[in-house]
This record gives structure tokens, C-alpha cells and sequence, in this order.
């Protein structure tokens, strides 16, 4: 907390010290309603029927791109050859300068978000609404 | 279900409340310094403490507590204010001021009307400074800061605040200049 009179007081304060407003009263009424409007439950681990549906759901996408590969490959082998030079399953492309700066913008992006508001590297709630 | 929910829970929720009733006047007037409009001020409020109770179980240290929410408030301050684009000084605000009560009710009617014209200049003259000014003269403003709590909020270093404070006071000086004379 700063002391009253920790600085010399001028019109400026005083100017400023005329500006305070005082809230609308339902706004306090909102900000307290928050907690009721959203509901925290705590994270656990999956139970084994999630578990199951989830084996499940990887297996039927995994085997879905296996089905799909050879087109998939050539459609994004085709467009990146045409794009970038290099087709897109080769081991070249990791080395194209574009894909370094986009892995680059990434990666930093991802660091200033984690950052912002020191937000949390690990949740112990998960919020459902 | 309600068994469920965790003790932490209602605790967070005590603490959120206690938050809301220190903080939330001095949100809504950095808000309402920052975008000089009631509505987005509101909405300010309401998302910065959306987001305060929502990081709120992850926050271990307490003493930081008031820069945290503070700095929030700013972002979410800069982030909704660009988004609405409402910054303008050509916004009329008065018009977006029906919903206020007044504050006295046996003032003076002319009285209460030239105040509100007064704050609503200095909350334009200080809408109109510079982003790092106007956040620095508000959040001291607020009277809860120092010079280095400022600097902390903000990211900045201790002189540079000091100056921004400086440089602001001038500018205000200048922009005010009309509002001074009246008082």
C-alpha cells in the first residue's frame, strides 16, 4: 500500500480523485454470481471405461489414416511440393526455412501465452463450463 | 454429485468474494479510466474476474495477489478495448450513462451534471494518452500502488514508470487544461 502522502499533491490528483465513479450496484451482485456461474470439479484420472472408449477411439482414427494414408500422403506431398518445393513426407522439408520460422513462431507464441498472467504449467481443476 | 465437489471449491469461492469486494471498485474505475465507457467497463470487470477466479486455484502466492489481478485487469483491459475499438475520443459516453444511479439524490441537479462532464474530460484526456501512460497514471492513481508495484503490474522498470507518471501528469496538464481552470 503507498502512503497518503508519499508524493506532493496537485490539481492533477485532485482532477483524477474527481473522476472516481462508483459501480453500478448489480455489478458487485454479478462478479459475486461467478463462482455459481461457473462450475470447477476436480481433475482425476481416467476411470476404465474412458479408458476403454478412448483405446477405442485412437485405434479407430489411427486405423482410419493407415486406410487413408496413400491418398492423404500424395495430397499432402502435392500440395507442399507445390507450396514449399519439397514434398511433404520427406525428411527435407524439416530442413525448409519456412517450416523453421513457422516452428519457431510457434514455439515462442506458445511461451508468451504460458506466460501472460503466469499462467499454470500444471491444472488441478478443469473447467467444465 | 454435490458431495463431490471439493472443500477447495467453497474456500476458492470465500476467497473470490473477498476478492471481489477489495478489488472490484478499483477494477471498474481502471476500466472505466482505460475505455471511458460504462458498458465495456462492466464487461472489463466481469471477464477479469472471470479469469481470476478461474486461475485462482493455481495461485500460490499470496502476496503477489493484488499485482496478479491487477495485471489481468490490464490485459483484459487492453485486449476487449481493441477489440471493441471504442477508444476513440470522439465516443460520446454520457449517452452509455443512463443506467448509473445518482449518486446524491438532494444535489444540486446542474451541479451533478457539470461533475459528470468534468469526469468524463479527464477520463477522455486519459484515454487519449499514450497505452504505458495512461495504464501507469491510472494504476497510481488507484492510490494502491507505489512507484514499484506499478512497475511490477506493468513489466517495466522503476524509472520508466516514474517517467510515464511524469510525462502523463504533463499531458494531462495540458489536455485538462480547460477542466483546471473551471476549478
Amino acid at each position: 500500500m503507498r502512503p497518503e502522502n508519499s508524493h506532493k499533491r496537485d490539481v492533477i490528483d485532485t482532477l483524477l480523485e474527481k473522476s472516481w465513479e462508483s459501480p453500478p450496484t448489480h455489478l458487485e451482485k454479478q462478479l459475486m454470481a461467478i463462482p455459481t456461474e461457473i462450475s470447477l470439479v476436480p481433475s482425476h484420472s481416467l476411470d476404465r471405461f474412458s479408458f476403454i472408449l478412448n483405446a477405442i477411439l485412437i485405434l479407430w482414427g489411427a486405423g482410419l489414416v493407415m486406410f487413408f494414408w496413400t491418398p492423404l500422403a500424395q495430397m499432402i506431398a502435392s500440395i507442399s511440393q507445390n507450396m514449399l518445393g519439397y514434398s511433404g513426407i520427406s525428411p527435407q522439408i524439416l530442413s525448409h526455412p519456412i517450416v523453421g520460422v513457422l516452428t519457431i513462431i510457434c514455439l515462442l507464441a506458445g511461451w508468451v501465452w504460458m506466460d501472460i498472467e503466469s499462467h499454470p504449467r500444471a491444472t488441478q481443476f478443469r473447467v467444465t463450463k | 454429485m454435490i458431495n463431490m465437489i471439493p472443500k477447495a471449491q467453497n474456500k476458492a469461492e470465500q476467497v473470490f468474494h473477498e476478492i471481489v469486494k477489495d478489488h472490484a471498485d478499483r477494477i471498474y474505475n481502471l476500466a472505466l479510466m482505460k475505455c471511458n465507457q460504462v458498458t465495456l467497463a462492466e464487461d472489463i470487470c466481469q471477464v477479469t474476474f472471470i479469469r481470476v477466479y478461474k486461475g485462482l486455484h493455481n495461485f500460490r502466492d499470496e502476496s503477489q495477489l493484488g499485482t496478479w489481478i491487477y495485471r489481468i485487469a490490464l490485459n483484459v483491459c487492453h485486449t476487449m478495448i481493441k477489440k471493441e475499438s471504442r477508444i476513440s475520443l470522439n465516443t460520446v459516453p454520457l449517452n452509455d450513462r443512463a443506467d448509473l444511479e445518482p449518486i446524491e439524490e438532494h444535489g444540486d441537479v446542474q451541479e451533478i451534471f457539470m461533475r459528470d462532464v468534468q469526469k468524463d474530460e479527464i477520463r477522455r484526456a486519459i484515454s487519449a494518452l499514450p497505452p504505458l501512460q495512461s495504464d501507469a497514471i491510472t494504476l497510481y492513481y488507484l492510490k494502491e500502488f507505489q512507484y514499484s508495484e506499478v512497475a511490477d503490474i506493468m513489466n517495466i522498470p522503476l524509472n520508466t514508470v516514474k517517467s510515464h507518471i511524469r510525462r502523463a501528469k504533463v499531458n494531462l496538464r495540458q489536455l485538462l487544461k480547460e477542466v483546471y481552470d473551471e476549478t
